[in-house]
């Protein structure tokens, strides 16, 4: 069965305003990394919201493992099975103490005291957060604490996680944490993970982009294909990653390097043939403006 | 200036006081603070000053440690004294200073209140230096529990409290920076009047308040989205439970209790 499906969701803040969605359907299949992006006001995290019920589609269906959120009776079970971490980690802690925010989701599920107590333990585990068990959410870093935001959903076992632009407030060291916290829990865990991001470096590393501008979705691909259509991103208000950017700057310049270019380390080697093909010293005072 | 505030401080410690269950602990805080109003004569003082002395050395926080919160209150146990002492009436006059006459019923008023005063302050402080606000939270739902009929929402109340004390630190913190960001430009906190005092906080709290909301607003959609729907059916990772030396403890306090208040009877 699908994660997560979306058919013809329109919906709007407002009785008469403008559809924030206008008509997003998508497909998740279980165990896929798929990233989301799109400028400011395109319509992710109300995409994000519905997938976790938060939202209801004023028209159209959304359905998390077949469940259809507009069933009030299958909120929580939805809720449980896709959970979702925000971009502020101040202000999805709830507890004092960070063992006790974890437990906060099953604690509301009415799981019982012990298996709680395990479900916590591995949770903080599996995001390296174990040491800091009993320490306060406030005195953690901001990478920390989104760990501890996400070890919150998974002690409530769920089979995707959803984080709306988790690591726009962080550090490039809190990014990566959180990027490999995320990765980790895909590939070991097969837990289907949903990034919203505005990081294309970040969004490249997923295995499916989809892009949205003005609540539509407009391209869903493989990040390789996405990015190599730089003039179409660029429409929608999108960069690629700085790799790519790279690359595009050095076929402009006359040089060879794969359109599919994401990676740094890709970079380094197409920028190592051509050293060796002799055309970097032809040209040699265009380089220096790279 | 903003780091004195110190809510429910705690000081951690491995001590038969810090593991006692934490529902005991607040009801015995209460009825000894109950007791503390009832107790008279010397004797009654002197059990109620012995039995705190047992439960301080039982908690194993440092004597300084535990009075330095005293400090805070030195002027009002101050004031109250000089009070009792030369504006209770009476013949039996001690000694006169400035006209006021001090009176020897007065000198007796003032120092049980200031027992009394100093025994309130070192038992609730000795409840929260001894137990973590988590604790402190769920014996207080606990303790709500019994007036849910009569519409005291015991849950709501407790998980309001659990979210302030998250927040305190949070907040303060951002009270910090607009502090000091509106001082970078000019704003002065510490001189003028009452009403010029107040006036140049009003920058500062707008902003806070507004920051306040907006989190207020991020935290019930994440609370939300973790599947928190009130206190029906939600059960605790650390379910509170009475060990023998919880049992122990509330015969303990039970004797001491009547001991207290039988020896102002005799006395
Ligand atoms: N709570 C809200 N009330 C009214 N309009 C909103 C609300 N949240 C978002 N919108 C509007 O919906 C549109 C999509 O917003 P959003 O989903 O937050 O976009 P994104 O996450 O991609 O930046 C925007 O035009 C935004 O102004
Ligand atoms: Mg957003």
């Amino acid at each position: 069965m699908r994660m997560a499906q979306t058919l013809g969701v329109r919906f709007s803040y407002t009785e008469d305003g403008a559809f924030a969605l206008d008509g997003v359907s998508i497909s998740v299949e279980r165990g896929e990394f798929v990233a989301v992006i799109g400028r400011n006001g395109s319509g992710k995290s109300t995409m994000a919201r519905h997938l976790n019920a938060l939202l209801r589609p004023t028209a159209g269906t959304v359905l998390i493992e077949g469940r259809d959120t507009a069933d009030d009776a299958e909120t929580w079970e939805i809720r449980r099975a896709a959970g979702m971490v925000f971009q502020n980690p101040d202000n999805q802690l709830v507890a004092t103490i960070v063992e006790d925010d974890a437990a906060f989701g099953p604690e509301n599920l009415g799981v019982p005291p012990e298996e709680i107590r395990a479900r916590v333990d591995k949770a903080l585990a599996d995001v390296g957060m174990t040491e800091h068990a009993k320490s306060a959410p406030h005195r953690l870093s901001g990478g920390q604490k989104q760990r501890v935001a996400i070890a919150g959903v998974l002690a409530m076992k769920p089979d995707c996680v959803i984080l709306d632009e988790p690591t726009a407030m962080l550090d490039p060291v809190g990014r990566e944490d959180v990027m490999a916290t995320a990765e980790r829990l895909n590939r070991d865990d097969g837990i289907t993970i949903i990034l919203i991001t505005h990081d294309m470096d970040e969004a490249a590393r997923a295995g499916r982009v989809i892009v949205m501008d003005s609540g539509r979705v407009v391209m869903d691909a493989p990040p390789r294909e996405v990015f190599s259509r730089a003039d179409e991103l660029a429409r929608y208000g999108l960069g690629v990653p700085q790799a790519a950017e790279c690359a595009q700057a050095l076929r402009a310049l006359g040089f060879e390097a794969d359109p599919g270019i994401l990676g740094g380390a890709e970079l380094a080697e197409a920028v190592s043939k051509l050293r060796g093909s002799g055309s970097l010293d032809a040209d040699r005072d265009n380089q220096s403006d790279i | 200036m903003l780091k004195d505030i110190t809510v429910g401080q705690y000081y951690p410690a491995d001590s038969p006081m810090h593991r006692l269950n934490p529902r005991v602990k607040l009801l015995a805080s209460l009825a000894f603070l109950a007791a503390v109003f009832i107790i008279s004569g010397v004797w009654g003082y002197a059990l109620a000053v012995a039995m705190t002395a047992a439960v301080i050395a039982a908690s194993r926080v440092p004597v300084p440690y535990l009075f330095r919160g005293l400090r805070s209150i030195l002027f009002m146990l101050l004031f109250t004294v000089a009070l009792n002492v030369f504006f209770t009436p009476g013949d039996d006059v001690v000694f006169s200073l400035w006209g006021l006459r001090a009176t020897a019923s007065g000198v007796a008023v003032a120092a049980r209140t200031c027992v009394r005063l100093t025994l309130i302050i070192v038992g609730s402080s000795l409840l929260t230096l001894t137990t973590t606000s988590i604790e402190l939270t769920d014996a207080i739902e606990f303790s709500l529990k019994p007036f849910r009929p009569v519409g005291v929402p015991a849950h709501e109340i407790a998980m309001m409290m659990t979210i302030a004390l998250r927040f305190i630190p949070t907040l303060t913190e951002e009270l910090d920076k607009i502090m000091k960001a509106q001082a970078a430009r000019g704003a002065d906190f510490d001189t003028g009047g009452l009403i010029r005092k107040a006036k140049s906080f009003v920058p500062v709290l707008v902003p806070l308040f507004v920051s306040a909301f907006r989190r207020a607003d991020e935290l019930a959609t994440a609370m939300e989205a973790r599947c928190y729907r009130g206190g029906v059916g939600r059960t605790r990772m650390r379910p509170s439970r009475l060990y023998r030396r919880d049992y122990i403890a509330i015969v303990l306090a039970a004797f001491a209790f009547t001991a207290m208040i039988a020896a102002g009877r005799i006395g």
